[in-house]
């Protein structure tokens, strides 16, 4: 005898709900975020290298130029006022100003790191205290604040950070994070895409100015090696041809690894927006990411022989 | 991201200036080169006369230098602001 078995509406539209939301939920891959994460990291710490080298001409030039005039004012060059951790000079040389510099875009990177760390943590899906985004989100804004307060000690301003301050969208990383839904971590991360440009931009522009800086730089060493070599009393004729190779060897260095790392910061928003991509339905190859990726490594190759030269 | 886009969130003086910092530089290199080669040539006169045209440009370099770099410093603030987290109280 056959039964009719009727099935109540609700055993239908629940698993059919199941799989139109696994259809619509891309699944979260935490591999694009973690190629970011990583090629991020080279950049940022090819970026500072060259800066590094920006510091140590520039403080090469200053010597020179100090060095060549028996009348410069040293009171200038020497601690005015020295209280307790404090302490003031009555003029800042070049090389100091790019040294500050260098501490800005160091703190500034440690923030960015942090976001796509967070990202990172967030896609895996590990499950996380709260306490731990929370460590983390404090130490990614105690990285932007000692930024912050780098550049004032250069400006020698008051400290201007208001009160409410804040626009980089974590806060919708965490909503995520309670409702774990790819179509969440999507819209925060294009609400952060306007700031990833930004800081794209200002690496490009601290590249231009590194480019032009040891431009200025190489003429001034130069023009001090020509000076020595002109002048018969000085010694060490080898010695100085040396230090025109050497000088000519750095410029070359220079310049392919500022090349390449202009490749990568180019890059950089077009991959960030990748990532948000990724978690779409129907997702297409992030092909914006994989590019980063190459420039990453070309500059992480740079930066190692330029730590291995050193 | 660099010219038109750049202008977005750099600031104007960084878009004016950088380029002519680096012009200067480029132009401190030439007259630099120059000057060698009358040294070279036994120009005394011209070479003498290069290098402090070199010298002015190294002054003038210094100046724009410092512009530049406190216009991407102030840049770089403003960016901080705006990315401080999590929103304090």
């Amino acid at each position: 005898m056959r039964r009719e078995v009727y099935f109540p509406l609700g055993f239908w539209v629940a698993p059919l709900g199941m799989i139109l939301c696994l259809a619509a939920c891309a699944p979260l891959r935490p591999a694009p975020f973690q190629t970011f994460e990583t090629a991020v990291a080279n950049g940022q710490k090819g970026l500072a290298a060259e800066m590094a080298r920006d510091v140590e001409w520039t403080r090469e030039s200053d010597v020179d130029a100090l060095a060549d005039s028996k009348d410069a004012p040293l009171s200038q060059y020497m601690l005015k006022d020295a209280q307790g951790y404090a302490w003031s000079m009555p003029a800042t040389a070049p090389h100091w100003e790019a040294r500050l510099t260098l501490r800005a875009l160091e703190d500034l990177n440690a923030g960015f790191l942090g976001y796509t760390q967070l990202l990172t943590r967030v896609a895996q899906g590990v499950p996380q205290e709260s306490e731990d985004l929370e460590a983390l989100a404090a130490a990614i804004n105690k990285n932007l604040r000692d930024a912050g307060d780098t550049i004032l000690q250069a400006k020698n301003r008051p400290n201007l950070f208001p009160a409410g301050a804040a626009a980089f969208s974590s806060e919708s990383l965490l909503a995520f994070k309670r409702q774990g839904r790819a179509k969440k971590l999507r819209a925060a991360v294009q609400e952060n895409q306007p700031w990833v440009e930004s800081y794209a931009t200002q690496g490009l522009t601290l590249i231009d100015i590194i480019r032009a800086d040891l431009k200025a730089a190489y003429a001034d060493r130069m023009e001090s090696i020509h000076a020595r070599w002109d002048d018969k009393r000085a010694p060490g004729r080898n010695t100085l041809a040396r230090s025109i190779f050497n000088l000519n060897a750095e410029y070359a260095d220079a310049m392919d690894s500022l090349k390449a790392l202009s490749l990568f910061y180019n890059g950089l928003p077009k991959a960030h927006a990748d990532l948000a991509e990724g978690l779409a339905r129907n997702a297409k190859p992030q092909k914006a990411l994989t590019d980063l990726a190459a420039f990453a490594d070309q500059v992480a190759r740079r930066t190692r022989e330029l730590e291995k030269a050193r | 991201m660099k010219g038109k886009d750049a202008k977005k969130t750099t600031g104007d003086l960084t878009v004016l200036s950088l380029p002519l910092l680096e012009s200067l530089s480029e132009s401190r290199i030439a007259i630099l080169f120059l000057a060698r080669q009358a040294k070279e040539a036994k120009n005394n006169a011209l070479a003498k006369e290069l290098t402090v045209r070199g010298q002015s440009l190294r002054t003038e370099i210094a100046r724009l230098r410092r512009s530049v770099l406190n216009d991407w410093s102030k840049e770089t603030k403003r960016l901080i602001a705006q990315a401080g987290w999590p929103r304090p109280g």
